[in-house]
């Protein structure tokens, strides 16, 4: 498989204090053509930094503070937005979480497709909106001619995210990045937009980086998953490995913390609680960023980084993992 | 057979705008028991989080009755004495938004023990912290310098002040991370034990309802499809709107 998007080492960097800490650390990441990756993991875990920073978006302040980028083989860390503005949509796009956010209200539907297709290629306006209602059928909205007159309000959510996404693969990225892109969306309605972007994944063998706090989601769409926890990877692994078995103690946390079915009769089983809360950037020590929170964590996971241990289907960070002392594997219930 | 510790009947609320009306809760008649968690399941524009206003008297509601221990209640807030309004508590999705960000925890907590909490013996913010876990070093602190897990902690105190024998639950962990909505599930179920506090638990999370539900409520367009035991409605659903949303929920 040829990699199309790869980070090696990522740092980024938020200011702080008059100072600046780093938001991300030493995180690698690739993904190849036609692969589904979901970088998992809670607030403030860096998650979102991440998606912003492949796709050249940081805001203002926020900056790749070490290591490096590539997209399709190109080097993309230090670009300027001019240059950027060259690849994105082409090469790399993205979807946000609040469709409605991201539209602008007072334009069509249709005039804000329009504006995209025009952005990369000068068209005639006929051509132009062909191209658009083209676009807004393969998004699979059920009137397109419709919605091409319609303003963002006068859509719901999903179809919203569905218009987004249309903008999105406009120019028929190699990759397409999603923060959350299902997360303000009613279940039944969730399971209709993964449907879509699977189904536009294959037609076009983009790759797809979704960002979600949603493990189960990831089971179920994602062939790799690389957890995140204080800015840091702390597992990479193939979604049919750590399904079978997570090797790292905070993703097995993230397991048991799920609310779960109750049983008919008797009290509810607490749930497994994770004690204490993430460390804020630049405030984690020289070890493990999880170590604090771990029941498995000893003198040496609070003074020294754990280093990348290869195994099946991927690589975890843990001492307890390279040392043995993680029990029996625990399976994702999907 | 004691009366319920509420019971809704018909509740119809209507809101008119420029584009016309939408009739956002239709005719829905439910019934919590004392110490039992009700969950109301829908999706948004379902209608639950008005008909969870609707039970707090803060939308006008067209036609209807409301009980509480098998006593009328007015449906409009203001209408209601202080002893009807002490017993149901309300606690939010983003419990944060609703403080004043310049106010202490202290005196968010103060503001609702001076209104509902008179005389209760719990009526101090120190041990209202303390119910939710918290502890009293927090009462100087803002809103800000607080986790989203421990907000939403002050959130449920501030619901307590009054001593209320029921919550309301509006999405109040839907905001949540995984770690923190364990804490908060945790806590409301304590609470519910120890207490014997009944839930009105509102939510589009089925992972939730299954966790948190002695009986399950299902919303939809306004309408209460279905109302059961949680087993019969998760197992044996009996509106095919029903089977879809468990079908969806992963």
């Amino acid at each position: 498989m040829s990699t199309v998007l790869k980070a090696r080492g990522l740092a980024i960097s938020v200011p702080a204090d008059g100072g600046r800490v780093e938001a991300v650390r030493g995180l690698d990441l690739q993904v190849a053509r036609g692969e589904t990756l979901a970088i998992v993991g809670e607030s403030g875990c860096g998650k979102s930094l991440t998606a912003l920073a492949l796709a050249g978006l940081l805001p203002e302040g926020v900056r790749i503070a070490g290591g490096a980028i590539e997209l399709l083989g190109d080097e993309v860390t230090a670009l300027s937005e001019a240059a950027w503005r060259t690849r994105r949509g082409r090469r790399i796009a993205m979807v946000f979480q609040d469709p409605m956010a991201a539209l602008n209200p007072v334009l069509t539907v249709g005039e804000q497709v329009v504006e995209t297709i025009l952005a990369h290629r000068p068209v005639g306006a006929r051509a132009a909106r062909e191209e658009a209602l083209a676009l807004l059928a393969r998004v699979k909205l059920p009137q397109p001619a419709q919605c091409f007159a319609a303003y963002p309000h006068q859509l719901s959510g999903g179809m919203r995210q569905r218009v987004l996404i249309a903008i999105a693969v406009a120019h028929r990225p190699e990759v397409l990045i999603a923060d959350e892109p299902t997360t303000a969306l009613d279940a039944t309605v969730q399971a209709e937009i993964l449907a879509l972007l699977q189904g536009l994944q294959r037609e076009s063998g983009m790759a797809l980086v979704i960002i979600t706090h949603d493990l189960q989601l990831v089971a179920r769409w994602a062939d790799r998953v690389t957890v995140m926890y204080a800015g840091r990877a702390v597992e990479d692994r193939r979604a049919d490995a750590l399904l079978e078995g997570s090797r790292h103690p905070y993703t097995r946390a993230l397991m048991a913390a799920r609310p779960r079915r109750r049983p008919v009769e008797g009290p509810r089983p607490r749930l497994a609680e994770i004690p204490g809360r993430v460390p804020p950037p630049g405030q984690t020590g020289p070890g493990c960023a999880f170590a604090g929170r771990c029941g498995l964590a000893t003198a040496r996971c609070e003074t020294s980084s754990p280093d990348a241990l290869r195994l099946a289907g991927g690589t975890v960070w843990c001492h307890a993992a390279a040392e043995g002392r993680l029990e029996v594997p625990m399976a994702v219930a999907a | 057979m004691k009366a319920p510790m509420l019971a809704a009947h018909g509740l119809h609320v209507r809101f008119e705008g420029r584009n016309g009306r939408v009739d956002a809760v239709r005719g829905v008649s439910l019934q919590v028991q004392a110490g039992e968690v009700l969950a109301v399941v829908g999706e948004s524009g379902s209608g639950k989080s008005t008909l969870a206003r609707a039970l707090m008297g803060m939308v006008p509601v067209r036609q209807g009755t409301l009980a509480l221990a098998g006593q009328g209640v007015p449906l409009a807030a203001a209408a209601r004495s202080l002893a009807q309004r002490r017993r149901i508590g309300m606690v939010f999705q983003d419990s944060a938004a609703a403080f004043d960000p310049r106010f202490t925890i202290e005196r968010i907590l103060r503001e609702p023990i001076a209104l509902l909490g008179r005389g209760a013996a719990s009526a101090s913010p120190a041990a209202l912290l303390d119910a939710v876990g918290l502890p009293a070093s927090l009462l100087p602190r803002r809103p800000h310098e607080l986790s989203g897990g421990q907000r939403q902690r002050v959130g449920i105190a501030r619901a307590l002040a009054g001593e209320p024998q029921l919550l309301i639950c509006d999405e109040a962990v839907s905001a949540l991370d995984v770690s923190v909505q364990a804490q908060i599930l945790n806590l409301l179920a304590d609470l519910q034990q120890t207490r014997g506090l009944a839930l009105l638990f509102i939510t589009h999370d089925l992972s939730v309802v299954s966790y948190i539900a002695d009986r399950i409520a299902v919303m939809h367009r306004g309408e209460l499809l279905e109302t059961g035991a949680a087993a019969q409605v998760l197992d044996r659903p009996a509106h095919d709107y029903t089977r879809r949303l468990l079908a969806a929920a992963l």
